[in-house]
């Protein structure tokens, strides 16, 4: 969906809940665990600024039929603490020094949550090393394939496609040897 | 975005763009081309004949692991009547290979096809590992290269096959159609792209996925369910590569047909023939009997230069040179098995037989 501007009220639905998968080793980057469960704002800031959106990892799985043990500790483990990680500084950057301040000075513009922000709060909240490995130019690194519902996203708009409550994205990574 | 119906049967949703041609097809049509232009390509390249006994390269990875499935799938479906081997060669890399040989044992089990693994150990007396403890990172790729390619032909020996397909798809041959021209390596450009190479005594190897893009490999093991393995070699990657690879990855998300236009490009370049009769002529290594462009083949070299404890002799020719000043190799050195070829026709005429009832 295009970036429609528009001001979220205060009834709307706050947050969706997302199933997150990856394939093809990319989980190493993510802590190695293949099947994560999020819930990201419903509306975001159109600038994919994920400042402000606080981390939800509701739970992380190494293989896809697990089942969490305890969620509760799970979610406590695997959610971040604050961005001050050690690997955060890089990827916050731009975070701090651009869209943040921007978010402060008055930028309130939002738009309904999309992939590309997904791929930005990816990136800040869930990723455990080597940023540069999953996203390059405010996208995925090229031959990362994504699917959205099984979906090829080619088909479904690319980083403008919305999300909704529900929605199971796929990140595989064709850069491993065969 | 709404739902866009399959450009092939026009009823079910859309689920992928196909790289090659923009069509946007469902998960059946989807596997149905796929199929079909593999099979395609075998047809018209004419790679096999009934009775031949096919090793398949086998590492546990994406590209293997669907052509294993494939080449089974197409061999019931067109009755095409080959034998199907695995065939994996165990580098001896812990945490890497190990884990990625028991995916090939799993593959062994749900494709019902017997698996011969050949260790760089039992071959050459090294294990990677070893030769990294000696050479270090740096140059470890040249020794791995080099040992595989002669370890799978070892391997089709001793399982005597007629041939060994392995998973090369159009974006590793594109990478090395780039990666020739670059190092303005004429004699390899020209056969490269070839989808079937040719020693003068040795096995067919061929390359049925030459056209397949690695997005759709990807995509069908997806949508398969098919149980590969997926983890970077611990070990240093191919640096030159994997510019190459960046590189050719940013082209295809400009231009998705970048990868077939440069297979195109590679396949058309014409080696004058004056500059043909300048390439070495092949012989077979004084040592090893395996085919070689040198009195000594490149695995012997290299093997020297480890036992020898002057592990680099093989990569620049100023260390050789000192390596052969300091004499002669000793009588007592490692040396890899004589190599024989396998005697195939017994077998064909067997399975042939076998095949007619």
């Amino acid at each position: 969906m295009a970036a429609s501007t528009h001001t979220p009220s205060t009834s709307a639905p706050a947050t969706i809940s997302l199933k997150i998968e990856f394939g093809g080793g990319l989980e190493l980057l993510f802590g190695g665990a293949r099947s994560h469960q999020v819930r990201i704002p419903a509306f975001v800031p159109l600038n994919n600024s994920t400042a402000s959106a606080s981390p939800a990892v509701i739970a992380s799985f190494s293989s896809t039929t697990e089942t969490p043990t305890s969620p509760t500790t799970l979610a406590a483990s695997t959610t971040p603490t604050s961005p001050t990680t050690p690997i955060t500084p890089a990827t916050l950057v731009d975070t701090i020094s651009g869209s943040r301040l921007k978010d402060h000075d008055g930028d309130k513009r939002t738009k309904a949550a999309d992939v590309e922000y997904l791929i930005h709060y990816m990136r800040d909240w869930m990723l455990t090393e080597r940023p540069e490995l999953f996203m390059e130019a405010g996208t995925v690194r090229p031959g990362i394939l994504v699917l959205i519902n099984d979906t090829d996203w080619e088909l479904e708009g690319e980083g403008e496609c919305a999300l909704k409550d529900g929605d199971e994205i796929v990140f595989i990574s064709t850069l491993h040897g065969g | 975005m709404a739902p866009r119906p399959c450009a092939l049967c026009q009823k079910a949703k859309a689920m992928v763009k196909r790289p090659k041609t923009g069509q946007q097809i469902c998960r059946d049509c989807f596997f149905y081309v796929f199929e079909t232009e593999v099979h395609n390509t075998i047809i018209q390249s004419k790679l096999f004949s009934p009775g031949d006994r096919v090793a398949i390269g086998a590492s546990g990875g994406k590209d293997s692991t669907v052509l294993a499935y494939v080449m089974k799938t197409l061999n019931e479906r067109y009755q095409y009547g080959l034998e199907l081997f695995l065939l994996s060669i165990d580098e001896g890399i812990t945490g890497y290979r190990d884990d990625s040989l028991e995916t090939v044992k799993r593959n062994q089990q749900q494709y019902d096809m017997p698996l011969k693994i050949l260790s760089y150990n039992e071959l050459y007396g090294w294990t990677m590992d070893a030769i990294v403890s000696q050479v270090g990172r740096k140059n470890n790729c040249t020794f791995c290269g080099v040992f595989r390619r002669q370890a799978l032909d070892r391997g089709a020996a001793m399982l005597n096959v007629d041939h060994i397909v392995t998973g090369h798809n159009a974006d590793d041959i594109a990478e090395t159609v780039l990666m020739n021209i670059m190092r303005g390596d004429i004699a390899r450009l020209g056969r490269c792209t070839s989808i079937c190479t040719q020693g003068e005594d040795t096995i067919c190897r061929s390359k049925p996925f030459k056209y397949a893009y690695e997005k759709e490999i990807v995509m069908y093991a997806y949508f398969k369910k098919l149980d590969y393995f997926s983890t970077e070699c611990i070990y240093s990657p191919d640096a030159y590569r994997g510019h190459a690879r960046a590189f050719l990855k940013d082209l295809e998300a400009a231009r998705p047909s970048a990868i077939i236009d440069i297979i195109h490009s590679g396949e058309a370049f014409e080696i004058k023939e004056e500059i043909k009769a300048t390439q070495k002529v092949q012989q077979t290594c004084q040592r090893c009997g395996y085919m070689s462009s040198n009195a000594l083949c490149k695995a012997c070299t290299l093997l020297e230069g480890l036992e020898r404890g002057m592990a680099n002799s093989g990569i620049t020719d100023r260390v050789r040179k000192k390596m052969e000043a300091e004499g002669p190799a000793p009588e007592n050195l490692r040396n890899i098995p004589f190599f024989t070829q396998a005697s195939g026709s017994p077998a064909i005429a067997v399975s042939v037989a076998l095949d007619a009832t």
